[in-house]
């Protein structure tokens, strides 16, 4: 897989995107707190990733660590990423002309006051720590994909989750703390 | 990895399948830019010369689907008529228990599935004229009253197939019908709670309201006091107007309830003389860059609607 996606095959990048958008997407909303941006976010991502191709390892295990490496990247300066891919994102489908299927549509009323709950919380941590935290806690990815995924090393990785635990374990026991208010 | 103190990922809602399938589509056109380009050429050609292109692209890129532009008149709307119509569909709705809704009552008969088959096909954008997929069958099946699995059964055409064979893919963690139609059969206070859900997503207000009602009466079962104020609060939405002799994705003519955003055109058709919910229609009423006045962005047909037992099992007919 990664030899053909360093080719710049396109159905390669078809099948990427088949595995991984998912994912992208939800940790694109979870650093956003807007579904709608996170789509753009998941477009632009892919988009970076055709771009650096080259520079992807040939060896190594899964590409969502280097994915969410470059969403992570691409989420810390959007108007860049989107200003790079400005063409192609002229030509990115309309939201409206495909109909939302309603249990679609009321799933995402339903969750959106949880997520934005969630994401102000997690407003109170520095970026950096803030970026170790989604991928490992949320994302799910081990210290060292996390470590791959922002090229920091792995002492580093640890270091910043254990302090946004902290902080955000300080916060949740003094609720008067937290800005948002809403959060438990 | 597990941390008690620390927030729990909040729920995120998966992306929908057919915007997801968009922007793939769309990801994979860009990369392939450079030689797509003589390719858009080809839309110019007669429509004979076009599909033999077209099967030839097919080949070459085994992931395009066999898609091409499909052009309608674009109708006047009349926009005096969509009160009195859809008073009309209102009454019929609470006045005829029964065969002249078309839906099966209240009553499931002990079943926990709401089952629903359709025609639909919708277009692919984003790179010259809008290319409607072929007309496919699509099941889908909606836990009527707690949420859980449900499943679709279609074909998708992000897969490189010859043929689009249909595939069948869960659907995670999906509301109940039950919930979808929980609604105030008052048509005042359920027009102001969907105006209240949709204002302040980017969109117009009055459109996305008038969508909101659409996604509510594709795939559901709605009991007719709620569809009664569904009628009644679209009745309501400025600028719905009507559009007369449209025919549904399966051909079936039609009366449509209609309302327009910008240049695109979304249309709800109904059987004329019972108020049968047919299917929906969208499509373009300027000239954009996705193609020229009347070009189809979607439509769809619903063939049948049923209770039934088991996830994945078919109503007896």
């Amino acid at each position: 897989m990664r030899v053909r996606i360093r080719a710049g095959d396109a159905d390669a990048f078809g099948a990427l995107f088949d595995e991984h958008a998912d994912a992208v997407h939800r940790h694109a909303v979870w650093s956003t707190g807007d579904p709608a941006h996170a789509e753009d976010v998941v477009s632009l991502t892919f988009l970076e990733a055709w771009r650096i191709r080259g520079t992807l390892h040939p060896d190594g295990g899964s590409l969502r660590p280097w994915l969410l490496g470059i969403a992570t990247n691409v989420l810390r300066n959007r108007r860049r990423a989107a200003r790079r891919h400005s063409d192609a994102l002229r030509r990115l489908p309309p939201r409206d002309t495909v109909p939302d299927f309603a249990d679609e549509v009321i799933a995402r009323m339903h969750d959106a006051d949880q997520l934005a709950a969630a994401v102000a919380a997690l407003r109170a941590l520095s970026r950096a720590d803030r970026e170790v935290f989604l991928l490992c806690v949320w994302s799910e990815l081990d210290y060292a994909s996390a470590a791959e995924a922002l090229g920091v090393p792995v002492g580093t990785v640890r270091s910043r989750l254990s302090r946004a635990r902290t902080r955000l374990r300080a916060l949740t026991q003094q609720p008067d703390s937290v800005e948002q208010g809403e959060h438990r | 990895m597990n941390d008690p103190t620390a927030p729990a990922a909040p729920p995120v809602p998966v992306l929908p399948a057919v915007r997801r399938q968009a922007l793939r589509h769309h990801l994979v056109n860009e990369l392939r830019r450079p030689v797509r380009r003589s390719r858009r050429t080809l839309l110019l050609v007669p429509a004979g010369v076009l599909a033999v292109a077209l099967a030839a692209g097919v080949v070459a890129h085994s992931l395009a689907p066999v898609s091409a532009p499909l052009v309608v008149t674009v109708a006047q709307g009349d926009h005096g008529a969509a009160t009195l119509l859809l008073q009309r569909m209102a009454a019929a709705a609470t006045g005829e228990p029964g065969p002249s809704t078309g839906e099966p009552g209240p009553s499931t008969g002990g079943g926990e599935y709401l089952y629903v088959k359709s025609r639909v096909a919708y277009s692919e954008v984003g790179d010259g004229p809008a290319r409607l997929q072929p007309v496919h069958e699509r099941e889908i099946w909606i836990p009527l009253f707690h949420r859980g699995d449900g499943q679709v059964r279609q074909p998708f055409y992000d897969v490189p197939l010859l043929g689009a064979i249909p595939s069948t893919r869960k659907l995670p963690d999906m509301t109940p019908n039950a919930q979808v139609v929980d609604l105030p059969a008052d048509p005042d206070e359920l027009l102001a709670k969907l105006y209240q859900r949709h204002t302040g997503q980017g969109n117009d207000p009055d459109s996305a309201v008038f969508t909101a009602i659409g996604d509510i009466l594709r795939e559901s079962l709605v009991p007719p006091q709620i569809r009664a104020a569904l009628y009644r609060a679209a009745a309501k939405i400025p600028d719905v107007e009507v559009v007369r002799g449209v025919t549904d994705a399966a051909g079936r003519p039609g009366i449509a309830v209609a309302h327009t955003d910008r240049s695109w055109r979304h249309e709800w058709i109904f059987d004329e003389r019972t108020f049968d919910y047919l299917g929906e229609r969208s499509y373009l009423v300027q000239d954009t860059v996705d193609g020229p006045a009347g070009t189809v962005l979607g439509m769809s047909a619903v063939t049948q609607r049923a209770v039934v037992p088991d996830l994945g099992a078919r109503p007896k007919r």
